[in-house]
């Protein structure tokens, strides 16, 4: 066990993440740590969830191990299985395992995307009990006492097919993200992207703009990552209308009129 | 070599037998075989092949027995045959001049030689000949007596449509008069709106084009969801149209004559972002009061460039947008809408030198109310201001003549309020602000099919064409009588019709939004998430974990079967869905909005019947509505295997309202319909407003308890039934009927997808 502090090394951040607070964010989470409560921050692509995550992890001294989910991914990806070495086999443990053992706390990223009989892994980890059976060990884990669970959640996509069980969502706390005020987001962009404030001023106005085509040939407008990403194209010397192009249109939608409509915005705001 | 050629093809036996076939026959026709001759001798440059089916084809128009006259027109046709085309496609024609003839008669047979060589020149491909005798072909065998119609309008015909279209024309055609002669001698005759519509669909209207690009433009730029309404070129094509916000509505012509192709798309965004401006900034209408039209259009004009004004403050990417439209040059000639375009140029464009004094001062007076820009009544005092100097100028302004001017500004009607006007001040005044209002009252009054009048106004004002409970007796049903518990057999009798089409223009207007998530709804729940089957013996990819456990039993010396790949499958897929639309008499009623219930019903229908055909499922769409239980009147809209186009879309849009709900046997007769289908999953979708009633029955529930049977009996058969309870009634039976999971209720279209979203969801328990 003596690996252990390197093992965990690996997931610590070092230095300061940027965050640009909200509102009270980060008192609540540091709350809602402070009896380990089972966190989800909901809110849409690129809103700054998981940049929140690694400034708390940052700030409460906890290292922090990411887990990106996706639609392949099984139970034995989470929490761990046996592999073959010449001597016959060997346990590994999987993220979520090691979060819990060690006491990390373990952020499942889009969570949505994984299927449900993958996500139900978590459900003992959730509640009171906080144990985490390893049913090919024969182990019951008790979780460290520094172990939390935060998930994210897209809510946006509302499909019948892909959501989160009524059981599973009310076993978490949660927070919301959505896109923020103008004169924020244009901090934010500015700071991200290395650009003065004027340029990202009208690039915050083409995103505001572009998520009114929300739902109308939009799963969602632009997300301030977008927007960050433009402004870095253009502090390279990128043309605005070639930066969003290639960040913003053609990313976003494949629809003819769609991306006609938001060129439409770019050139009108320019 | 060419010698060599002529002696091999001269020996060929099929030619010789066919020439000698023909000299045969036409003895004792000195006429005919003299004409023969010159018609042989002018094709004796072509390859011989054409030449010997030639032969065939006239002997067979000969022994068709359809007169001398005939055969010597095709003769006379063959000896003016085009040098540089094809001889084949004259064999064609004879051909098709035989066997049309046979079928329709000598007169139709002579209509086609005298038509035919009219249009060459427009069917030029051997291609476009084929497609054109077909259709005609196509005609003789199941339309015969419109035959002459179409050929006696044939040049117009093929003046818009290339043969391919003109065959799909005649096709369509016969499919929409279903079957009556009478109906078809209307469509081919050209006296029919969806005939016209038909032929001339492909004709400019940029309007269709760009109206989804439009409206998400107007959508992203100001958060507005803009219902459009496409306003048809006038009568008289001289008089330009203009876009147009009254009613609440975004009016956008069908075409900006002189602006074509991107140009049309310039004018068109520029139009729409207008349009948005004036949607967000002109807020209140201006009292019309005892203004003169010049006041009136100058105001006018002045509002238009405040709300761009306002716009550009946002957005000023936008002057890119309508600069280019302000082309007004000083000039020494004055007129009242001279000077006013000037001054329209000026108030956008801070570039624009303009040495006239009144230009300068609606400038100056436009820059000082620059501090009060969201006050609409600035517009009102410069326009009145500017308007007396005109006045005191003594200029020419004439109100029956004044357009707008860029094209791309609306009429403006929608600024302003009328109040209790007179009529004949009304009429100048609207005379003032765009010509095109006269234009608009001759339309009201009849003088020609009217797209831009309500549709529901139009259809009240004609005679309906749907004959009431006519049909054909096609089963009969047995229903239930919860009171004493019996079921009688052969108690209803089903009368089977198909739907008519629209005898109005009136085209369904869908909601775009709503359309679109469905669409997105029902393709990814058909798709559905993959199914994976784990320790497969075969399959697309390794089970990690099943092979980690059979290298575990291996080594542990134990044999295990190789089950370690996964394979990813298809989700439940293959859908029927058949749709019921409830068609009795208060389905007519409307929402204080004025949407009937009916008309929720057909564009829900619509909506569903476009989304599933996309995902590649199968669905109908049928109505009912009952006059006793004898009576039970069901109707055909779209069938399975028909496609959701034009002419069912005109079918939804002329469905009528009218009786009673006699739900169960419409049930059981719909049932049928999906048992006989072959497919994974089955659905029955009922749009109803309420509750099942008919004129023979109490109404104790009788008919529901009937209702609740027969869906209960489906379900017994693996059909899923579902209902759309359509307004806002509590619709307490339907529950009962359907069960609480599977009746939904919807109010308005845009809860559709909701609803189709809950409907997937109990789909997939």
């Amino acid at each position: 066990m003596s690996d252990v502090p390197l093992l965990l090394d690996q997931y610590r951040i070092q230095d300061e993440p940027y965050y640009r607070v909200l509102k009270d964010e980060v008192g609540l989470f540091a709350a809602a740590y402070a009896s380990r409560m089972p966190i989800m921050l909901k809110g849409p692509t690129g809103c700054g969830k998981t940049r929140f995550i690694e400034y708390m992890a940052w700030r409460l001294g906890r290292p922090l191990i990411t887990v990106a989910c996706h639609e392949d991914m099984t139970a034995a990806d989470l929490v761990g299985r046996w592999l073959l070495d010449p001597e016959g086999t060997v346990w590994n443990d999987g993220p979520l395992t090691t979060a819990v053992r060690h006491g990390a706390i373990c952020y499942l990223d889009e969570i949505v995307e994984a299927r449900q009989d993958t996500t139900v892994v978590i459900h003992p980890l959730t509640d009171d009990r906080r144990v985490l059976p390893l049913e090919k060990r024969g182990e019951l884990i008790r979780a460290h006492s520094d172990f939390q669970l935060v998930i994210s959640y897209n809510p946006g996509y509302q499909s019948a097919i892909k959501d989160l069980k009524e059981s599973t969502k009310q076993r978490f706390a949660a927070l919301d993200f959505g896109y923020p005020d103008h004169r924020v987001e244009v901090e934010v962009v500015s700071r991200e992207a290395g650009i003065d404030d004027r340029i990202a001023d009208l690039l915050v106005k083409v995103g505001a703009h572009s998520r009114n085509l929300k739902g109308h040939g939009l799963d969602e407008g632009a997300s301030t990552r977008m927007l960050v990403n433009a402004g870095r194209l253009i502090g390279c010397g990128i043309d605005l209308k070639e930066a969003c192009e290639t960040t913003i249109v053609v990313p976003l939608t494949d629809d003819f009129d769609t991306r006609n409509a938001l060129r439409d915005v770019i050139l009108a705001c320019a | 070599m060419d010698e060599v050629d002529a002696v091999v093809h001269t020996s060929s036996p099929d030619h010789f037998q066919s020439g000698r076939r023909l000299v045969e026959r036409l003895r004792g026709h000195d006429a005919v075989r003299t004409a023969v001759q010159a018609a042989q001798k002018s094709l004796e440059k072509r390859p011989i092949e054409q030449v010997s089916t030639w032969n065939d084809a006239v002997l067979g128009i000969f022994d068709a027995n359809l007169g001398e006259a005939v055969v010597l027109s095709f003769l006379r046709l063959s000896g003016q045959w085009p040098a540089q085309r094809s001889a084949e496609d004259l064999v064609a024609i004879g051909r098709a001049v035989r066997d049309i003839g046979q079928v329709a008669g000598s007169r139709v047979a002579h209509g086609m030689l005298a038509e035919l060589p009219k249009v060459l020149t427009r069917v030029a491909s051997a291609e476009d000949m084929e497609a054109v005798l077909a259709g005609l072909r196509r005609l003789a065998d199941d339309g015969p007596e419109s035959l002459s119609l179409v050929l006696s309008r044939l040049e117009q015909l093929l003046l818009h449509s290339s043969g391919v279209e003109f065959s799909a024309w005649i096709a369509a055609g016969l499919r929409a008069a279903g079957g009556s002669a009478a109906r078809r001698r209307s469509f081919f005759g050209l006296d029919d709106q969806l005939s016209l519509r038909l032929l001339y669909g492909q004709s400019r209207d940029d309007f269709t084009r760009l109206e989804r690009r439009l409206g998400a433009t107007v959508l992203a730029l100001w958060n507005r969801t803009p219902r459009f309404r496409k306003l048809a070129s006038g009568v008289m094509p001289a008089v330009p149209r203009r876009a147009s916000l009254a009613g609440g509505l975004l009016g956008l012509p069908e075409t900006y004559p002189g602006f074509e192709g991107e140009r049309a798309e310039d004018i068109y965004l520029a139009a729409s972002a207008h349009a948005g401006a004036h949607l967000s900034y002109s807020t209140a209408r201006f009292p019309v009061g005892r203004l003169k039209p010049l006041q009136i259009a100058l105001t006018s004009l002045v509002e238009d460039a405040r709300v761009e004004a306002l716009a550009l403050r946002d957005m000023p990417g936008l002057r890119r947008l309508w600069l280019p439209f302000h082309t007004a040059v000083p000039s020494p000639q004055a007129t009242a809408a001279g000077l006013m375009v000037r001054l329209a140029r000026a108030l956008i464009d801070p570039g624009y030198a303009d040495p006239d004094a009144w230009v300068g001062k609606g400038r100056a007076l436009f820059e000082a109310a620059a501090g009060r820009r969201e006050d609409p009544a600035t517009s009102r005092e410069i326009g009145g201001l500017l308007g007396n100097d005109i006045g005191q100028m003594r200029l020419q302004f004439n109100a029956k003549g004044y357009v707008v001017e860029p094209a791309y500004r609306d009429d403006n009607l929608a600024l302003w309020d009328f109040g209790d006007q007179s009529d004949g001040e009304v009429e100048e005044i609207e005379l003032a602000v765009d010509s095109v209002r006269m234009e608009r009252r001759h339309d009201a009054e009849g003088k020609r099919p009217d797209e831009t009048a309500p549709p529901e106004e139009t259809s009240r004002a004609r005679a309906s064409t749907v004959a009431m409970l006519d049909g054909l007796p096609v089963a009969t049903y047995p229903e239930w009588d919860h009171a004493v518990r019996i079921e009688r057999s052969d108690w209803t009798t089903i009368l089977e019709v198909d739907a008519a089409i629209a005898s109005t223009s009136g085209d369904l207007q869908l909601d775009g939004d709503a359309t679109r998530r469905v669409a997105t709804i029902t393709r990814d729940a058909s798709i559905g998430r993959r199914q994976r089957y784990k320790g497969q013996r075969d399959g697309d990819a390794l089970d990690i974990d099943a092979a980690i456990a059979l290298m575990i039993e291996r080594r542990a010396g134990r044999v295990a079967e190789p089950r370690v790949y996964l394979r990813d499958a298809p989700g439940p897929r293959d859908l029927a869905i058949l749709l019921l639309l409830d068609l009795s008499q208060s389905t007519a009623d409307r929402d204080p909005l004025g949407r009937s219930v009916l008309d929720v019903e057909r564009k829900a229908a619509a909506i569903i019947a476009v989304a599933v055909e996309a995902a590649d499922d199968a669905i109908a769409v049928h109505g009912f509505s009952s006059d006793g239980r004898e009576r039970v009147r069901y109707v055909r809209i779209k069938g399975f295997d028909e496609k959701m186009d034009a002419v069912v879309r005109s079918r939804l849009a002329g469905l009528q309202s009218s009786h009673s709900t006699r739900l169960g046997a419409a049930i059981r007769h719909a049932g049928r319909y999906l048992s006989q289908r072959r497919a994974f999953r089955k659905v029955l979708l009922v749009l109803t407003d309420g509750e099942p009633s008919d004129v023979d029955v109490p109404g104790d529930g009788y008919l529901a308890e009937d209702a609740r049977r027969a869906a209960h009996q489906l379900r017994r058969h693996g059909i899923d039934i579902f209902a759309l309870g359509i307004g806002n009634g509590p619709f307490f039976q339907l529950d009962r009927i359907f069960g609480e999971r599977r009746a939904l209720r919807i109010s308005r279209v845009d809860v559709l997808p909701q609803r189709i979203m809950r409907l997937y969801a109990e789909l997939k328990k």
